[in-house]
């Protein structure tokens, strides 16, 4: 068994604290609502927003091998590296598809600040 | 709609990394005798030493480069556990800085080109760079052996310069910019820009310097760890909305870190996240495999983040936790998703969040980085997703939606 991993039951999870700070998420939600009152509608965001403004891009036919999603869908990593970004680079440099979308054979989902090298060019 | 709002927050989203915390037992079991869990590429860790001083590099810089039995056992490892032929592989030269071991890439292309030839497979290679070595017999090595490449670049001048330090800590600029002309010309070269706060306003003027010299495909990233402020994401957030504009003029280039941004803010359901320790692995200079080459920085070369070595072989309950931990259904949320799903917050796991497409939650290396847990994320990818979705948004929505940006080079 791996040194850091605890093999507890998963009732017991409730009872192992976050190792997040408690204060973070209220910091990030104090930004949050700075933007919003700085940039007003363009900022905010609900699903049904996004719903609304993605409506009528079909997804390609083809989907993910690796997620099953649809390969549109899941070119979600271009937005990535991360960032991953987010590593907001999660994004091959040949074929630039991301960890989740290369419609070959998945094997593409490498962290956006490396090339894949595949020879998708 | 710009309210003109100039409120002031003084909020500062400050990265708190930890070490590794208590782990929870994870319900996904991956069949790790499955295809889709055998390596298909290794990140070598040539040199874990650097001619320089990134304040925000997660690579701790030592004096370790790998041997050549280190070097061979990794090419043998890879080929030993990928899937049959005729899938193809890769391996990547990263670092430090790869080129400060060139003679060891020739050794690594040639030891697996030759395994693949007699295997009847193709292998590819790749790598990322700092661009300061590459001196006309650096730029015919990387040609001679078709390595795609990654410049690893802040921006322009100051832009660049501000965390990108040599050793005796000038700034690099001036190394890289004498390389660019020969970098613009190497197979499949891209440029990756790191954001920072103090770098995000300059990120458009950036692109668009390394638009002009001929970059064709460039990609940025933040700094997800640095601390950002309401000021700083607010130029991030401009800078995006400036980009996606610059973008749509020029069909040719491409900011790979733009594409699919509006599409992906819909695209919830559980997945695989990146892929590490399943299709790629990293090999730190001593031969020990983790994750993924992020695992070996943060942690430095911890042995808890280890997942095996390549004398060894995997160990296999490390790994298993790791790709488990790398599906959406393990990660627990930051706690400010976008959930549609009806689920009670205290269920809430990211696969069910509109941003997942967009959020770094699924960098497991970032997560226990800044969290102490793979599978939880920092609450800084939540407001990062949230300015590139909208971002995006109201870029691809029509000018009326659009902030007018002001933006000018600082």
């Amino acid at each position: 068994m791996h040194a850091n991993f605890v093999d507890a039951p998963v009732t017991d999870l409730a009872r192992t604290p976050a190792p997040a700070e408690v204060g973070e998420p209220a910091r990030a939600a104090a930004l949050l609502s700075a933007l919003a009152q700085r940039f007003g509608e363009s900022f905010e965001l609900t699903p049904a927003r996004l719903r609304s403004a993605t409506a009528g891009r079909a997804p390609s036919a083809d989907t993910c091998i690796t997620c099953d999603a649809p390969q549109d869908t899941c070119a979600s990593c271009d937005a990535s590296d991360l960032t991953c970004n987010k590593q907001h680079d999660i994004v091959c440099i040949r074929c630039d598809e991301g960890d989740l979308t290369c419609p070959r054979d998945g094997a593409c989902n490498l962290i956006g600040d490396i090339p894949c090298g595949r020879g998708d060019t | 709609m710009n309210t003109g709002t100039t409120t002031t927050v003084p909020v500062v989203l400050r990265a708190t990394a930890r070490g590794p915390g208590p782990r929870r037992r994870l319900d996904v079991r991956p069949d790790l005798r499955s295809e889709r869990h055998r390596i298909r590429n290794v990140v070598l860790l040539i040199t874990e030493e650097c001619n320089l001083r990134c304040d925000y590099c997660y690579i701790r810089k030592q004096p370790r480069t790998m041997s050549e039995a280190t070097a061979r056992r990794s090419v043998e490892f890879l080929f030993d556990q990928a899937p049959p032929p005729p899938a193809d592989l890769s391996i990547t030269f990263f670092g430090g800085e790869p080129l400060l071991e060139p003679r060891l890439i020739e050794l690594v292309h040639s030891w697996a080109t030759a395994r693949a030839a007699s295997e009847g497979r193709p292998v590819t290679f790749s790598m990322t760079t700092n661009a300061t070595l590459l001196s006309p017999r650096n730029v015919e090595m990387i040609t001679r052996l078709d390595i795609a490449t990654r410049l690893s670049l802040d921006g322009v001048g100051a832009a660049h310069d501000r965390h990108r330090r040599a050793r005796a800590g000038g700034g690099s600029f001036a190394l890289v910019q004498r390389h660019l002309e020969r970098a613009v010309a190497l197979p499949s070269v891209s440029v990756r820009l790191t954001v920072s706060p103090e770098t995000a306003a300059d990120l458009p003027a950036s692109i668009a310097w390394l638009a002009e010299r001929g970059f064709r495909s460039i990609s940025f990233s933040p700094v997800i760890e640095a601390d950002w402020t309401e000021e700083s994401l607010a130029h991030l957030y401009r800078a995006l909305q400036e980009l996606h504009r610059f973008q749509a003029e020029r069909p040719a280039l491409r900011i790979t870190t733009l594409g699919g941004t509006a599409q992906a803010t819909v695209a919830t359901g559980d997945r695989w996240g990146c892929g590490a320790a399943r299709a790629p692995v990293a090999v730190d200079a001593e031969g020990h495999l983790y994750p993924c080459h992020r695992f070996v920085g943060y942690f430095a070369n911890g042995p808890s983040q280890r997942i095996g070595h390549v004398d060894r072989g995997f160990d296999v309950g490390a790994r298993e936790q790791y790709i488990a931990a790398n599906h959406s259904s393990s990660h627990l949320g930051c706690g400010q998703g976008l959930f549609d799903d009806g689920v009670a917050p205290e269920a809430r796991r990211c696969g069910g969040c509109s941003l997942l497409g967009v959020c770094g939650s699924n960098c497991m290396a970032v997560n226990e980085h800044m969290t102490g847990d793979p599978t939880r994320p920092a609450p800084v990818n939540r407001v990062l997703a949230q300015i590139e979705a909208a971002a995006a948004l109201s870029a691809t929505a029509g000018p009326e939606l659009c902030t007018p940006t002001s933006w000018t080079p600082r």
